[in-house]
């Protein structure tokens, strides 16, 4: 990991991705429906807007249902693999360490 | 907790240990209970790091009470937030920590990390026989990681980790 200098890849590449993400959140085209951008280094989740449940204090009923798993499944069909979690709409991007 | 989302980390803090603080007069006394288990990341419920003021509460709670901190880095740790370990964002310290998935680049190994009197507290055994490896320090896992696998890259990983005895200094 030392010799790879790992850790301030990471660091580099959290910024870039963070900072992608923050830029698409402030597209006035999706703003609506992202409710957070947040993590840690290479733990980044992104929260999306969703039309359930009612009881739901952030619940946006112009969301799109099942956004996250949408766009977990339509980034996978481009190759890129990525997970939701939660009980929420909240689609996870992982560094590459297996997430076994 | 219904706060407006603009709500600050501190005063979420601050809600959320006056609820811990709550628990614990309410429904298991500080005599009842062993330890607060977490993961500073949580994972599957949703990604949610813990605030710095948060992970300090814990700590002043757990030392107030005579509790063990435990956090779970088995999905944050080794790497994957930046640090070797979340809890360094912070500098707060656990009693035992919890590791595994980064740890061999995808083998499956895991490992409890504590201090020499926990760790001796546990009859022989117990642990191991659930799959878990209990592990006093660090550099046993080369061991183990050439046992298992020879040369292959999980070792490679493995040892990198045990030159670093990254992990002994962020336990108490």
């Amino acid at each position: 990991m030392k010799e790879e200098n790992i850790l301030d890849n990471v660091q580099a590449r959290s910024a870039e991705l963070f900072a992608s993400l923050e830029q698409l959140r402030r597209d006035p085209a999706v703003a609506p429906f992202i409710l957070d951008v947040r993590g840690a280094g290479l733990m980044a989740g992104v929260e999306f807007a969703s039309p359930t449940p009612a009881s739901d204090v952030f619940r946006f009923q112009g969301a799109p249902a099942n956004l996250a798993s949408r766009v977990a499944k339509r980034c996978q069909e481009n190759g890129l693999f990525i997970l939701t979690t939660s009980v929420y709409q909240v689609r996870m991007f992982s560094s590459a360490f297996l997430n076994i | 907790m219904g706060l407006p989302a603009v709500t600050s980390s501190e005063e979420l803090s601050t809600r959320a240990l006056y609820q811990l603080d709550l628990l614990l007069q309410q429904q298991t006394t500080p005599d009842d209970t062993a330890a607060i288990l977490i993961e500073p990341v949580l994972g599957e419920g949703g990604y949610v790091p813990a605030p710095p003021s948060f992970l300090k509460g814990l700590r002043e709670v757990a030392d107030k009470h005579g509790l063990l901190l435990i956090f779970d880095e088995v999905q944050c740790g080794f790497g994957r937030t930046g640090k070797y370990f979340f809890c360094e964002y912070s500098g707060v310290v656990p009693d035992i920590m919890v590791v595994a998935k980064g740890i061999a680049n995808g083998f499956p190994l895991s490992g409890i990390i504590s201090r020499k009197d926990i760790m001796d507290a546990q009859a022989p055994g117990t642990i191991v026989r659930t799959g878990l490896i209990s592990l006093r320090f660090l550099n046993s896992i080369y061991c183990l990681g050439r046992n298992l696998c020879g040369k292959c890259c999980s070792l490679r990983c493995c040892s990198g980790m045990r030159r670093c005895h990254e992990g002994r200094k962020h336990i108490r």
